[in-house]
């Protein structure tokens, strides 16, 4: 079914209709809040909370053709209010974890043609959680979630301009920390 | 081409979010500046090494349950659920004293039957007496006030029945309620450690940078003084 069909009529009250766009939102949202946190606890907090909160507000979502934006929005907001509740201690500042990693870079560590998938996974994963949260949910969105620069800016609603200034530094800032794990010679070079 | 320009076509460029005559220009623009050439490269091979992460990220059951800060506003449609659990259950004692009742009737094999000289209540297989003119006969026959009493202790039985149904099920209640609080304690003890461990990581990180600050005023101040003695000495 059409998806903005399926949002009026949610916000008629049919609860049937709330089932399935939960079908078809789930696995996105739980991802992008996944990935903002890389744990799994958090991510299914955020995402329960994102559902509740499009129950309770979507009835009064003027513009149900932007429900995408808007779904996106009350995620990326929760993940910002988590890291408030939490004190922000569930990221590390990109500098600390760089000083962090330039005093581990002389000690063995696996090398790099060792590296499998799975912790290849896992430490693109930490190097996201290294960025400014701003710099993280821009690089989400768009590596991960594929959206566009105009889609971004309407979730995030900052101008176009400052989602690229954003994803520039957000880019360079990875690249940095990965360069500083010693990931440079076998991925980073081979781009 | 400013800073702040070449980031932003750098991000279309990267991102494929130019228009073909637009791309033209750009790629000419790369040629001519090494610099920005080396920058789009670091940024691709960046961009890259981020999607070879094939991390299976699957999200569990999804369970709403709505926030407290609504509950006033959904104390009607609660009290009601709670009616209709309640409701619920009562029917479901009803329906087992019923059931009970059926077996317990059919494990005794009751008859009941009318004949033309009153109703005949028995217990087990029974066969009508034959009819007879001798008075002593009439000895397996009751009246209609004893069927009424018989009837009368059966319903007892059956509301004890019941009663023992209900009295089972709010303890069954009342056991799942514990049951809830117990692990909501849990929870939140888990959560309150968890906090307190965080606070006490905090303390202890400030005050190892409260620390090392310390060390490097003292450190500081250590150089300032041998500084002023070497000057002294030289004057």
């Amino acid at each position: 079914m059409n998806e903005l069909l399926l949002i009026k009529q949610v916000q008629k009250g049919d609860r049937d209709a709330f089932s399935r766009l939960v079908e078809t939102w789930h696995g996105k949202i739980y991802r992008f809040a996944y990935r903002f946190f890389a744990d799994e606890a958090d991510a299914h907090d955020i995402t329960q909370k994102t559902f509740i909160k499009t129950y309770q507000n979507v009835a009064g979502l003027k513009e149900p053709e932007k429900f995408s934006s808007w779904i996106y929005r009350i995620a990326n907001n929760l993940c910002l209010d988590e890291l408030k509740r939490a004190g922000r201690r569930k990221s590390t500042s990109l500098e600390a974890y760089i000083e962090q990693a330039d005093g581990i870079e002389g000690e063995e560590t696996a090398p790099d043609t060792e590296l499998q998938n799975k912790e290849l996974g896992t430490i693109l994963q930490k190097a996201l959680l290294m960025l400014p949260d701003e710099q993280r949910a821009v690089i989400i969105l768009k590596e991960y979630e594929g959206l566009k620069f105009r889609e971004i800016a309407d979730i995030l609603e900052e101008p176009e301009s400052t989602v690229k200034s954003r994803l520039y530094y957000g880019l360079k800032s990875t690249r940095r920390v990965l360069t500083n794990w010693n990931i440079k010679h076998e991925y980073l070079n081979n781009g | 081409m400013d800073k702040k320009d070449a980031q932003s076509r750098l991000m279309d460029y990267l991102y494929d979010e130019m228009e073909p005559e637009e791309r033209r220009e750009f790629e000419e623009i790369l040629q001519n500046d090494s610099a920005l050439k080396q920058e789009l490269d670091d940024m691709q091979s960046t961009r890259k090494l981020l999607q070879q992460d094939d991390t299976e990220i699957k999200p569990g059951n999804l369970l709403l349950i709505k926030p407290d800060s609504d509950t006033s506003k959904n104390d009607r449609s609660r009290f009601s659920k709670r009616s209709k659990i309640f409701t619920l259950s009562a029917v479901a004692a009803i329906a087992a004293a019923i059931l009970l009742s059926f077996a317990v009737f059919s494990f005794m094999t009751l008859q009941v039957s009318h004949t033309d000289r009153g109703t005949l209540i028995s217990f087990g297989s029974a066969t009508l007496p034959q009819e007879t003119n001798e008075p002593d006969q009439t000895e397996a026959y009751i009246t209609k006030a004893e069927f009424y009493d018989m009837m009368d202790e059966v319903q007892d039985r059956n509301s004890q029945v019941m009663a023992t149904a209900l009295q089972q099920t709010r303890e069954q209640h009342q056991q799942q309620m514990e049951d809830v609080i117990q692990t909501l304690t849990t929870y939140y003890n888990q959560r309150r450690q968890q906090d307190l461990i965080l606070v006490s990581e905090g303390l202890a990180q400030l005050e190892e940078e409260t620390y090392y600050k310390f060390l490097q005023t003292e450190q500081t101040i250590e150089d300032l003084i041998f500084a002023l003695n070497v000057q002294q000495s030289n004057d």
